[in-house]
């Protein structure tokens, strides 16, 4: 049996380490375009900012893949031939293959502005974006990071770190309003402003203008601020890399359509990570963390295998940073686009499929801010202290998996605000900050 | 000092030169005359010894003032350093007796079981030395880790986290150090426990063995000049810029070896969330011991490692909240 998996990111890697714990005897191939070796995408920033080398973000030693037996390709896929069951690398080999997997990933979104294609304007999703921001670097005097998200924070981080002026754009009326409440962006907007960055909300880019060396000069916003600037950062999402399947007449939408086995349309090929769109009943799912593709990975190379798989991320959640500032979420907030599966929400709120968290749910925030500090928690329950459903925890640790267990346990409010110090993860000798309000 | 590029080399032949002219040659006692009569050059050393440990402190503390674990964990050492490795020892010696470092125990001060050196103390300082050395240091280890030693009072351990500091990534995380270091750290712990025994044995036996004395006097020599004064002094500090920080801790400390082992059956731990680990590798490149922390991160394993001297870096520097030093319920106590 002959695996070939596409992409050696952290979905495909995966993949391949859990066909070989599965499959002792069969060839598995990596194919990897952008790298020789596998290395953490997550890590770029303090590539960048030298607090890690190239080398140092490679999770496993060289001897690995040679002792696990996997076989690395540093190539481009240019076809896949579905019915003679063969790939076409750039350099021209045909390789055959029994089972393929596609984890492409994705690549950043850039919405048609004009300029956006100018020398300085930067993205940061793989190694050649960490080329280009250095290429910058040297002549660097302010930037402009654009996009109200995790990596768009890590950007600016990236910039003060290089003690130039940092103006950051935000679209939303807060930072990353998708899942923080605004008291609890309100705290991350003083962080910010404390390391002197530029904040401005509530408008975005209309256009990247050129200098006369054709390099850009200034950015442009709808409200027609003009912001001079070497550097633009954009980190406004990504989107799934499905050119190769669409071309193979694979079905694809914002992703390679996969049944909940991360089966695509056509036979023996299957798809996984930020590639991935996974059929669910009410809104496909794409999933485009480090996590979510290290899960689809493990799910794909058992499905692959033989196993027979229904592929469920569980109870959502992630950690972050923000300039030194921990941040742990678990679970579904109000303002959250997850889709909380049925199973969850009481009886009178099912309907019988998967579906968004409706905003007539009955659900209520339990929310403090602890004085003086930066650090906040915020916990979604249902009305009348009924189940939690969601953990929002500012500026401490948390042991997710607990987090986790609780809401999957259904645990009441007061059950949980009584248990909270079992939960938390911060370093030894730092004071909890939460002991007495919640025992009060 | 990111790279072992040539400023690094320079720099460890300048630590190099000053530990020969220190140890081979008088030139620093002119100096050291100067500060006062009784002064000799390892006062002196003592001095820029404990200056070192103040000034890189003091900017370690400034540089992780976020965390409590590593002010209060600084300060002990800059503490420990500044009163019972240095003001201390002077006083005793100013009173016309001979210093006594409270914060050294054998084996790694290995003197502080002869009895030659011993018995020319009060009988309560040979008492603090054997039971701190046989139980509280151990029991501490069990209970605690053995950090409460390495990262919290050891002088060794103190300069290498202070003024050490921005060379701690430099420590060697191959396969090939692991195997490397397991050899060297016990075949130490096995001269420093021979050369004890034989030393032990010859005072129990009087003067009626003079080959097994002469034996004795020569591997007590060997060893306090080939491992205390070179290994531990002159390489451990020279390749600082070259190799990290704590290649005495880690290659070569009896203490840290027998406190290890302890360690591997205690409560210390550092835990780890799968769930949360990007794999980025921060938590790896500042081991000082060169532990490769994020391959237990990225399988929700536990550090339980005999190596470990809990510093608490890799928890401080990881920015997805993975990792907690912590101190668990075993089994057996």
């Amino acid at each position: 049996m002959r695996y070939v998996v596409v992409g050696n990111g952290i979905t495909g890697v995966t993949a391949a380490q859990t066909l070989r714990e599965r499959d002792d005897a069969a060839e598995i191939i990596l194919i990897g375009e952008e790298t020789d070796y596998f290395y953490s995408r997550t890590a770029l920033m303090w590539i960048y900012m030298k607090q890690l080398g190239r080398r140092d973000v490679e999770p496993y030693e060289r001897w690995h893949w040679e002792q696990q037996r996997l076989e690395l390709v540093r190539d481009r896929v240019t076809a896949i031939d579905v019915s003679g069951r063969k790939l076409t690398l750039e350099r021209g080999k045909r390789l055959p293959y029994d089972r393929l997997l596609l984890a492409t990933g994705a690549q950043p979104n850039k919405f048609g502005w004009p300029g956006q294609d100018l020398d300085g304007i930067c993205t940061m999703v793989s190694m050649s974006d960490v080329d280009r921001l250095e290429a910058v670097r040297q002549r660097l005097q302010r930037a402009v990071v654009v996009g109200g998200g995790l990596i768009g924070i890590e950007l600016v981080e990236m910039m003060l770190h290089e003690h130039r002026p940092v103006t950051y754009l935000v679209r939303e009326p807060w930072y990353w309003n998708l899942v923080l409440s605004k008291e609890e962006a309100e705290i991350v907007h003083e962080q910010l402003r404390d390391a002197g960055v530029n904040l401005i909300l509530e408008d975005e880019t209309a256009e990247m203008v050129a200098g006369a060396d054709g390099r850009v000069r200034e950015l442009v916003t709808k409200k027609g601020q003009r912001l001079p600037c070497e550097l633009v950062g954009i980190a406004v999402g990504v989107h799934a890399n499905i050119e190769l399947a669409r071309q193979a007449g694979l079905k694809v939408g914002r992703g390679v359509v996969v049944d909940e086995a991360l089966r695509t349309s056509a036979p023996d090929i299957w798809a996984a990570g930020d590639c991935a769109e996974i059929v669910r009943p009410a809104r496909n799912a794409v999933e485009q963390l480090w996590y979510t593709g290290l899960l689809q990975g493990q799910a794909a190379g058992r499905a692959m295998a033989g196993d027979e798989v229904h592929y469920d991320r569980g109870v959502p959640y992630n950690s972050a940073q923000y300039l030194f500032l921990d941040y742990c979420a678990v679970g579904w907030m109000r303002n959250v686009p997850f889709d909380v599966p049925a199973a969850r929400l009481p009886a009178e709120h099912r309907d019988g499929s998967n579906r968004r968290l409706p905003a007539e749910l009955p659900l209520e925030e339990w929310f403090h801010r602890a004085p003086g500090a930066r650090d906040s928690i915020r916990i979604v329950h249902f009305a009348g202290g009924g189940p939690v459903l969601g953990f929002s925890m500012l500026g401490s640790r948390w042991r997710a998996a607990t987090l986790i267990r609780w809401i999957e346990e259904r645990r009441s409010l007061k059950w949980v605000l009584a248990h909270l110090a079992d939960a938390v993860f911060n370093e030894e000798f730092r004071k909890d900050r939460f002991a007495g309000v919640v025992h009060a | 000092m990111r790279n072992r590029g040539w400023p690094a080399y320079l720099l460890a032949l300048v630590l190099l030169g000053f530990y020969v002219a220190l140890y081979f040659s008088n030139v620093f006692d002119p100096l050291a005359k100067r500060l006062w009569a009784g002064a000799d050059k390892w006062t002196l050393y003592g001095i820029l010894y404990t200056v070192a440990i103040l000034v890189g402190g003091s900017v370690y503390i400034a540089r992780n003032r976020r965390s409590t674990y590593q002010v209060r964990r600084t300060l002990v050492i800059m503490g420990v350093q500044l009163a019972l490795a240095f003001l201390l020892p002077i006083w005793m010696r100013l009173l016309g007796g001979k210093s006594f470092y409270f914060s050294y125990l054998w084996p790694l001060k290995i003197d502080y079981f002869y009895p030659s050196t011993i018995f020319s103390y009060p009988l309560a300082f040979a008492l603090y030395s054997f039971l701190g050395s046989l139980l509280g240091a151990p029991l501490l280890a069990f209970f605690l880790g053995k950090r409460w030693y390495c990262s919290w009072v050891c002088g060794c351990g103190g300069l290498a986290n202070t003024a050490g500091d921005p060379f701690r990534h430099l420590s060697s995380k191959t396969r090939w150090s692991w195997r490397f270091e397991a050899i060297t750290i016990h075949t130490v712990l096995a001269l420093a426990l021979i050369s004890t025994a034989l030393v032990l044995i010859n005072w129990g036996m009087g003067p009626k063995h003079p080959t097994f004395a002469r034996v004795a006097f020569q591997v007590q020599q060997g060893y306090g000049f080939w491992i205390g004064a070179m290994y531990s002094g002159l390489i451990g500090v020279t390749v600082y810029p070259l190799l990290g920080t704590r290649v005495w801790c880690r290659f070569g400390c009896p203490m840290a070896a027998l406190l290890g082992l302890v360690q591997k059956f205690g409560r210390f731990q550092i835990s780890s969330q799968a769930e949360l680990c990007i794999a980025c590798g921060n938590c790896s490149k500042y081991c000082e011991m060169g532990i490769d922390v994020r391959s237990y991160a990225m399988r929700g394993e536990a550090v339980k490692r005999a190596s470990c001297v809990g510093c608490g870096v890799c928890a401080h520097v990881c920015p997805r909240g993975v990792l907690r030093l912590e101190l668990v319920k075993t089994k057996a106590i």
